[in-house]
């Protein structure tokens, strides 16, 4: 599992991420009229859009991808990140698990 | 005038498609119908009408004959008028026919009234000629058929000739093909309407001056880099999910 890092308070920003010989696209979204985050990946021929940040959940398991991401609360208050910089100051963190957390948590060989 | 008669003849107004590529008929009657719907409710006062206008498929119906012999009617131009000085000019007068003339016009007359009789009696036999005539004149009939058919069961959308238009994408709704022993053609008639198909574009829509109230959302998107990460212990990954 690795932790993204440097989530800023931008609404729109790109982050690449490395994994298993490619690239993950993550696109993060804030939108302040309704205070959510949201984030749009791809990862070779897959594409989601729109998925809804919210805290203790796996976001795109019936993707079935080999990665999937979870995002924490550190303040323990169980909110969803709302506020613009919720990132940047840490409050909430965004994890990415990676195929062999997924295996654990599925119980079968993750295909990647 | 026959010379700009015969120069109407070898112009074409319009690509030949007629029915799904069938040309060898005519056509008696075409209709072509563009229904639309339009609101019955009131509408706000100041909306646009023409949203609430829907046009729905044009629908073609062509009435024609298919017979043995198809000939293409020419399209006559407008004769022009042209100013003459004369109005006739006699040029020759016919001379008296000489004797050996009007023998060879008799002998002309007696062999035509000779093939005439000749042909009047194979003609009332029956047998042979109306079988070999119905065959080679039914073929026309016989491929319109076919080809109506095919359309039919292929349910592929076709190209149909109007007056006109050409209108594409046309499927045929009703084919009905009657056929008539004494008039010896078919007669048919077509109902179709048009397909549509709409395809979805998407544009990037500047934001020049957006909004204060969206705060930013339509900022432009800004690249972080690439990131391997902060290898996290899988510990608190039970933690993490509820």
């Amino acid at each position: 599992m690795i932790k993204i890092l440097n989530i800023g308070s931008e609404t729109n920003q790109r982050h690449t991420i490395l994994f298993e010989g490619g690239e993950i696209t993550l696109v993060l979204k804030f939108l302040p009229v309704v205070g959510i985050w949201t984030f749009d990946v791809e990862w070779k021929s897959a594409q989601i859009l729109n998925i809804k940040l919210s805290v203790g959940v796996q976001h795109i398991n019936n993707y079935n991808l080999p990665f999937d991401f979870v995002c924490e609360d550190t303040t323990g208050s169980g909110l969803d990140p709302t506020l613009r910089d919720d990132f940047q100051t840490g409050r909430t963190v965004l994890y990415m698990l990676e195929a062999q957390d997924l295996v654990e948590l599925r119980g079968y060989e993750v295909e990647i | 005038m026959i010379r700009e008669y015969n120069q109407a003849e070898s112009g074409s107004k319009l690509q030949q498609v007629g029915v799904g590529g069938f040309t060898l008929f005519a056509k008696v009657r075409e209709g072509v119908s563009m229904p639309s719907q339009s609101p019955t409710t009131y509408l706000e006062d100041g909306s646009y009408v023409n949203d609430h206008i829907v046009t729905e498929a044009i629908k073609v119906t062509i009435e024609g004959s298919v017979s043995d012999t198809y000939i293409s009617a020419p399209s006559v131009a407008p004769l022009q008028n042209t100013r003459q000085d004369n109005i006739q000019n006699i040029t020759a007068f016919l001379p008296a026919r000489p004797p050996q003339q009007v023998q060879a016009i008799r002998n002309i007359e007696s062999n035509v009234r000779k093939s005439y009789a000749q042909a009047e009696k194979n003609i009332n036999q029956k047998n042979i000629i109306a079988q070999v005539g119905d065959q080679a004149q039914s073929e026309l009939r016989r491929k319109f058929f076919d080809a109506m058919e095919k359309l039919y069961q292929s349910k592929q959308l076709v190209a149909i000739e109007t007056e006109y238009r050409i209108y594409e994408n046309m499927v045929l709704n009703q084919i009905d093909i009657v056929r008539d022993n004494q008039n010896e053609a078919l007669s048919f008639s077509i109902s179709a309407s048009q397909v549509r198909f709409a395809k979805t574009e998407s544009v990037r829509v500047a934001f020049n001056k957006p909004s204060g109230g969206l705060k930013g959302q339509s900022d432009p998107q800004i690249d972080k880099g690439v990131q391997q990460g902060e290898k996290v212990e899988t510990s608190i990954l039970a933690g993490l999910l509820k």
